[in-house]
């Protein structure tokens, strides 16, 4: 049976083909198109509504757990925080009450650009310009063989051996900025707590820590003394040209009267003798017999910068250990 | 009027108008709409193979902030934690070797941490984000504890200190102004009476009769009459070992068993006992050794100072009685 369609044509009285109307068929594909997309918009739907995937029950278990866990651990933190807080507070009576000064904010800024660092050392000039004249003399040398050598050579602390002499170390291994619990000069004195001039410098450290000489030297004084007075056990090394340098309140002296004694040679070990009330070191760097600044001749161990700022610290007023 | 749409039956050689029937109709949309549903479903299905459900979505993007939150909290107890060992170090770097107190075992530090866990996690709960935060926050906690103590501790110390400080003898017991000869011989020396050699085991301070004599430091009268060669004398004792004797006095300002304070008015100067012009007699002994007053003394205290140690003292004692 053929397909073809016929009307009736009631003007020319004729049946006729029908012919394929392009707007049919674009109007049945769309309206294909458009229960499809209503069934596809349902199905979408109940999916949501109806049924829920693993993923989807996992996340919202665990979206549900996060916001409520949040709130939870937020508050235990706040409460720790405030807890730490308090510490510190603590923190910082303690360090009022141990050093009589406020805890310094972390580390010192240096500003090179405005402040120039205060030697007031006319030997190391001298011992400079010793060095300066020997490396010249050899860049001369070296120059004549090559002028790439010239510029890598540097005579070393074994060309000037007047250099060991001088006390140039820090006397206990790794000295920290931290480690230094009162400079030199006008310090608190902490018995009855009035300003009084300290001789030296007290460095913290541990009970039982290595003493080392700052420079090579013979020592002047080797003293054993428990007593809870004065500089207890110390040791004293006479440098060369007019430096000594003491080291009190040690807990046990390593060396005897009249020995010679290497730079970094250890001599002692930290304690609290004497009118310490708690273990350090007590040291003094001394010139011609009147005790000087040591914290400027830590050339050796410390940068320039370094000295800098432990200059700077050593102008804080604190409370000694004595 | 619906249009009647014919079709030519070859066998009747007629035109048939073509009429649906209800079935053909049913059967017809049905076909439609299976069509349509297919449709419908190829869209579904490819719409879930290649895409999240919007729930999913929404839950996702929910997640993700909500783990954005949990980073930032996170990052929270990072820095509570960095905080705390820092607050740490510095506990057992400076304050425990300054306060000569034994540094706290990482493993006292982390106790407790991981053994009971004070937050139970259903399994549902279990994500890890929670689970973490959960276990540092624990940690800390403990660690917080851990630390409190400590601190406590050293706070307990320091009062200790302070005690010390403030009763150890740090002055001298008579005012500058007033001191007409001060000898410095400690140890041995020709004895002024007996004309022997003899141990000297004070320090004596010339002054006028009825000179002012202070407690060189906090602490208890235990003694205060005559006694023997020393005369009127007075035993201070300022606990840790350290006593005070101040001899030959002429009149006694304080009873045994009063508390006296640094600085405080304790006799006047006189000549009684094995002397012979007025003058002040001073001891120091540490468990019942005789030590040298000079290390006690701190004479470079300035008159302004030394006064205002006097009267503080004064204070103090005012305050007592009230």
């Amino acid at each position: 049976m053929p397909k073809t369609k016929y009307s009736y044509n009631h003007k020319t009285l004729r049946y006729e083909q029908v012919k394929i109307r392009w707007g049919s068929i674009v109007f049945g594909l769309l309206s294909l198109v458009v229960f499809g997309a209503l069934f596809f918009g349902a199905l979408v739907f109940l999916q949501n509504k109806f049924i829920e995937s693993e993923a989807e029950a996992r996340l919202r278990q665990e979206n549900k757990s996060l916001k409520k866990h949040k709130e939870l651990v937020a508050s235990e933190l706040s409460v720790a925080e405030a807890t730490l807080a308090s510490l510190y507070n603590q923190e910082g009576d303690l360090h009022k009450k141990v050093f009589l000064t406020d805890k310094p904010h972390d580390g010192p800024q240096l500003d090179r650009s405005t402040e120039i660092m205060e030697y007031e050392l006319a030997d190391f000039k001298k011992l400079t310009t010793i060095l300066l004249t020997k490396a010249s003399s050899n860049l001369n040398k070296a120059s004549v063989m090559s002028y790439q050598f010239s510029k890598l050579f540097w005579p070393s602390k074994d060309d000037v051996s007047e250099l060991q002499y001088y006390p140039t170390k820090t006397p206990v291994k790794d000295f920290k900025m931290k480690s230094l619990a009162s400079g030199f000069g006008n310090q608190i004195n902490p018995f009855n707590k009035r300003m009084y001039r300290h001789n030296g410098i007290d460095i913290i450290c541990e009970r039982g820590t290595e003493v080392i000489a700052t420079g090579k030297g013979t020592v002047v004084a080797a003293v054993i003394n428990e007593m809870p007075g004065g500089k207890g056990s110390y040791v004293m090394i006479e440098h060369s040209n007019g430096y000594q340098t003491r080291y009190s309140h040690l807990s046990s002296v390593t060396v005897s009267y009249g020995q010679r004694i290497n730079q970094g040679q250890a001599i002692g070990t930290v304690g609290a003798t004497g009118s310490a009330i708690a273990p350090h070191l007590h040291y003094e760097v001394l010139k011609k017999g009147n005790v000087i600044n040591p914290v400027l001749f830590f050339v050796e161990d410390l940068s320039e910068s370094e000295i800098y700022q432990l200059a700077k610290l050593n102008n804080q007023v604190k409370q000694s250990l004595d | 009027m619906a249009k009647i749409f014919y079709r030519y039956n070859p066998e009747t050689c007629k035109y048939e108008p073509i009429i649906h029937s209800g079935k053909q109709i049913v059967n017809k949309t049905f076909r439609f709409l299976l069509v349509a549903f297919f449709i419908g479903i190829c869209g579904f299905i490819y719409l879930n193979f290649n895409y999240l459900s919007y729930d999913e979505y929404v839950l996702n993007e929910e997640n993700e902030k909500l783990k954005l939150e949990w980073n930032v909290l996170q990052s929270k107890i990072n820095g509570t934690s960095e905080s705390l060992a820092r607050l740490e170090n510095e506990d057992d770097d400076h304050y425990r070797v300054v306060l000569d107190l034994e540094k706290l075992d990482k493993s006292i530090r982390d106790g407790g941490a991981g053994g009971s866990q004070k937050y139970e996690l259903s399994k549902s709960e279990n994500v890890k984000e929670i689970a973490d935060a959960y276990q540092q926050l624990n940690k800390i906690q403990s660690r917080l504890e851990v630390e409190t103590q400590s601190l406590n501790e050293i706070d307990n110390r320091v009062t200790r200190f302070e005690d010390m400080m403030v009763t150890r003898p740090a002055m001298q017991p008579i005012d500058n102004r007033q001191l007409t000869r001060f000898n410095t011989i400690f140890g041995m020396r020709k004895h002024p009476i007996h004309g022997d050699w003899r141990n000297h085991n004070g320090l004596d301070l010339t002054a006028d009769m009825g000179t002012p004599v202070y407690a060189t430091g906090d602490g208890v009268v235990i003694e205060a009459k005559y006694n023997g060669g020393y005369g009127n004398v007075i035993f201070v004792s300022h606990g840790y070992g350290f006593e005070s004797r101040y001899a030959h006095l002429s009149k006694f300002k304080v009873i045994p068993g009063q508390r006296v304070k640094r600085g405080e008015l304790i006799g006047l100067v006189g000549n009684t006992g094995l002397s012979t012009n007025p003058h002040l007699h001073y001891e120091v002994l540490y468990h019942n050794k005789w030590i040298n007053p000079i290390y006690f003394m701190y004479r470079d205290l300035s008159q302004s100072e030394y006064n205002e140690l006097l009267k503080s003292a004064k204070a103090a004692s005012i305050s007592q009685a009230h």
